[in-house]
C-alpha cells in the first residue's frame, strides 16, 4: 500500500500535461500542446465537448494553486477550462493521468483520461487555432484578407444595425510582414455581433463609427476613442474573439 | 461579615481620599512641565471635579508627551518604548483622547519613529495596527510605510485605512498591487464595515489604476442575487461617479 502511495505521489510530478485526452463514455477529445516561448501557456484544441457548440482551439494560461493547476483562457471568456488535480487512473496496470474539462457547468466537469500512445499533431492543432481565431494562412494575400474582413463587417453591421467601418492599418502589418494577423479583425466583428444580442450593447455599438486595427503592443488591447473602437493586434493577441467579447461587455 | 465588608469599604475610600489630587495639583504639574506625571495621575482627580479644564489639561499633557517622543533626539527604539508605555494606558484611562484630532495627529507624528524601526526589522504589523488606531494623519510617506508593514501581517481588508492615507499622500501608491487588493477585499465586506469609507475614498483616488479590477469584479457580481451583493452596494457608489458610464455600470449600478 505504501509503495502504491509513493508511486502515486511521484507520478503527480512526473506527468507531462501535454497530450491527447479522451473520455470512454463520449466522443469528447481534448488535445494539449505547449506554446513555444511561453512556458505558462498551452494550446488546447477540443471536439465533441459537451457544452461547446463547435470544435475549436484556444490559448490557456496555467494558474498553479495549492492543490490543483487550472488552465484558463487568456483574456477571459474562455469556452473551455482545464483542471489538473494530479489525478490518475489505473489502466492495464499503468497509472494514467486524468484531467477535468469545464465548459458550461463548473459543477459538472468532464473527466478526461490521457490516451497513451497518441501524440499531438502540433502543426494541425496550430492550424485549428488559426482557423478558429481567424489568423490568416501563411501567404494569404492582403486582398483575400481584406475581402474576408469586409464581408464579416457587412454581416455584423447588418445584424447590429450599425456602421462600424473596418479601418485596418495595412501599412503597419505589411511593414512587419504580419498580414496574417490583420485577419483577426474578423474575430473582433464576431465579438461585436455577439454583443449586439443585448439591446443595450447594440445601442452602444450603433454609436461606433469605425473599427481601427493596428499592429503594436504586447497582447490584445482595446479602447474606445472619439467614437471609434481601437484594437491593437500582435503576436501575443491570443483568443481575440473571446477577449474582445469580454472587453466589450465590461467596457462599452 | 457585613462589618468586615464595611470596614474594607471604608478603608478603601479613605485610601482613595488620601491619594486624590485636586485641579490645583494638576495645574502645578502642568506649570512644571511634568506632563508624563500629569497624565499618569490625572485620573486621581475626583470624578465630580473633572471639568472641561481637567480635560483640557489632560489633552495638552498627552500632546506634549507625544511631541516629546516625536522630537526626542534619543534612539527610535527608546521612542518606541515610551510610546508603548503611554498610548494604551492613556487611551484606556482617558477615552475621550481617541476622538481628539490634535491627540491623534500627535500620535501619528510619534508613530512615525516606530515605523522606521519596523520598516527595518519587520514583524510588528499587528503592533503598529494597534498603536495607529484612529490616526488619520501621518507625516508624509509614513502611511505608505505602515501600509507595507501591516500588509505583511494582516488581511488585505485590514490594511485599507493606511493604503487610503498613502494614496492621499501620493497617488504613486495607487500602483501598488497591495493597495488594489486591500480596496477590492474591503469593498466585498458588508456596507458600513469599519474600513468602507477608506476603501471607497481610495477607489476614487486611484480609480484609473484600479479600474480594470473594479470592472472585473463588477462584471462577476450577480445583480439579481438577493440580498444584493455587498460589492455592488459599496463599489457602485464610486464607479458611477468615476470613468465612463458604460453599459455594464448601467446594468449593475442602476
Amino acid at each position: 500500500m505504501r509503495i502504491l502511495l509513493l508511486l502515486l505521489a511521484l507520478s503527480r510530478t512526473a506527468f507531462a500535461f501535454t497530450g491527447v485526452y479522451g473520455n470512454d463514455t463520449s466522443r469528447a477529445r481534448v488535445e494539449v500542446a505547449d506554446v513555444p516561448g511561453h512556458p505558462d501557456l498551452v494550446l488546447v484544441g477540443w471536439e465533441d465537448l459537451p457544452g461547446t457548440a463547435m470544435p475549436g482551439a484556444m490559448i490557456l494560461r496555467r494558474d498553479r494553486g495549492d492543490t490543483e493547476t487550472r488552465y484558463l483562457a487568456v483574456g477571459g471568456g474562455g469556452l473551455v477550462a482545464l483542471v489538473d488535480r494530479g489525478g490518475a487512473t489505473l489502466i492495464a496496470g499503468t497509472l494514467v493521468p486524468v484531467i477535468e474539462a469545464v465548459t458550461d457547468d463548473p459543477a459538472h466537469p468532464l473527466a478526461l483520461v490521457l490516451e497513451r500512445g497518441r501524440k499531438v499533431d502540433a502543426a494541425a492543432l496550430a492550424a485549428k487555432y488559426a482557423a478558429f481565431e481567424h489568423v490568416g494562412a501563411p501567404g494569404e494575400s492582403r486582398a483575400a484578407i481584406e475581402a474576408a474582413i469586409t464581408a464579416r463587417a457587412a454581416k455584423a453591421n447588418k445584424a447590429c444595425g450599425a456602421h462600424v467601418a473596418p479601418a485596418v492599418q495595412w501599412a503597419e502589418f505589411a511593414k512587419a510582414g504580419k498580414l496574417a494577423l490583420a485577419k483577426q479583425t474578423v474575430a473582433i466583428y464576431d465579438a461585436l455581433e455577439a454583443a449586439c444580442a443585448d439591446k443595450d450593447y447594440r445601442a452602444a455599438i450603433a454609436g461606433l463609427g469605425a473599427l481601427r486595427v493596428g499592429l503594436r503592443g504586447d497582447g490584445l488591447a482595446l479602447s474606445v476613442k472619439a467614437g471609434e473602437l481601437a484594437v491593437e493586434l500582435n503576436d501575443a493577441a491570443w483568443n481575440p474573439r473571446e477577449t474582445a467579447a469580454r472587453w466589450l461587455e465590461d467596457n462599452l | 461579615m457585613k462589618l468586615v465588608m464595611l470596614a474594607i469599604l471604608l478603608s478603601t475610600s479613605a485610601a482613595l481620599a488620601a491619594d486624590a489630587l485636586s485641579m490645583a495639583d494638576l495645574q502645578a504639574l502642568d506649570k512644571q512641565g511634568s506632563y508624563g506625571e500629569l497624565l499618569d495621575k490625572a485620573d486621581r482627580v475626583r470624578p465630580s471635579e473633572r471639568t472641561a479644564d481637567w480635560s483640557k489639561l489632560v489633552r495638552a499633557a498627552a500632546l506634549h508627551v507625544l511631541d516629546q517622543i516625536a522630537n526626542d533626539p534619543g534612539s527610535d527604539l527608546a521612542a518606541a518604548a515610551k510610546l508603548v508605555e503611554l498610548v494604551p494606558a492613556a487611551e484606556h484611562k482617558y477615552g475621550f483622547l481617541t476622538g481628539d484630532k490634535a491627540y491623534l495627529d500627535g500620535k501619528g507624528r510619534a508613530l512615525a519613529r516606530v515605523v522606521k524601526i519596523c520598516a527595518q526589522d519587520g514583524g510588528c504589523g499587528n503592533f503598529i495596527q494597534y498603536l495607529g488606531s484612529g490616526v488619520t494623519r501621518f507625516p508624509r510617506g509614513t502611511a505608505r510605510q505602515i501600509a507595507l508593514i501591516v500588509s505583511e501581517d494582516e488581511l488585505p481588508s485590514r490594511t485599507v485605512h493606511y493604503w487610503a492615507l498613502a494614496a492621499d499622500d501620493d497617488v504613486d501608491a495607487c500602483q501598488d498591487g497591495r493597495l488594489d487588493s486591500a480596496v477590492i477585499y474591503e469593498l466585498r465586506e458588508p456596507p458600513g464595515d469599519k474600513g468602507m469609507a477608506d476603501a471607497q475614498r481610495a477607489a476614487g483616488t486611484c480609480y484609473a489604476a484600479l479600474e480594470n479590477d473594479l470592472v472585473r469584479e463588477l462584471s462577476a457580481a450577480d445583480e439579481t442575487a438577493r440580498p444584493r451583493p455587498a460589492f455592488l452596494i459599496n463599489a457602485c457608489a464610486v464607479m458611477k461617479s468615476h470613468g465612463a458610464m458604460t453599459v455594464l455600470k448601467k446594468k449593475k449600478c442602476p
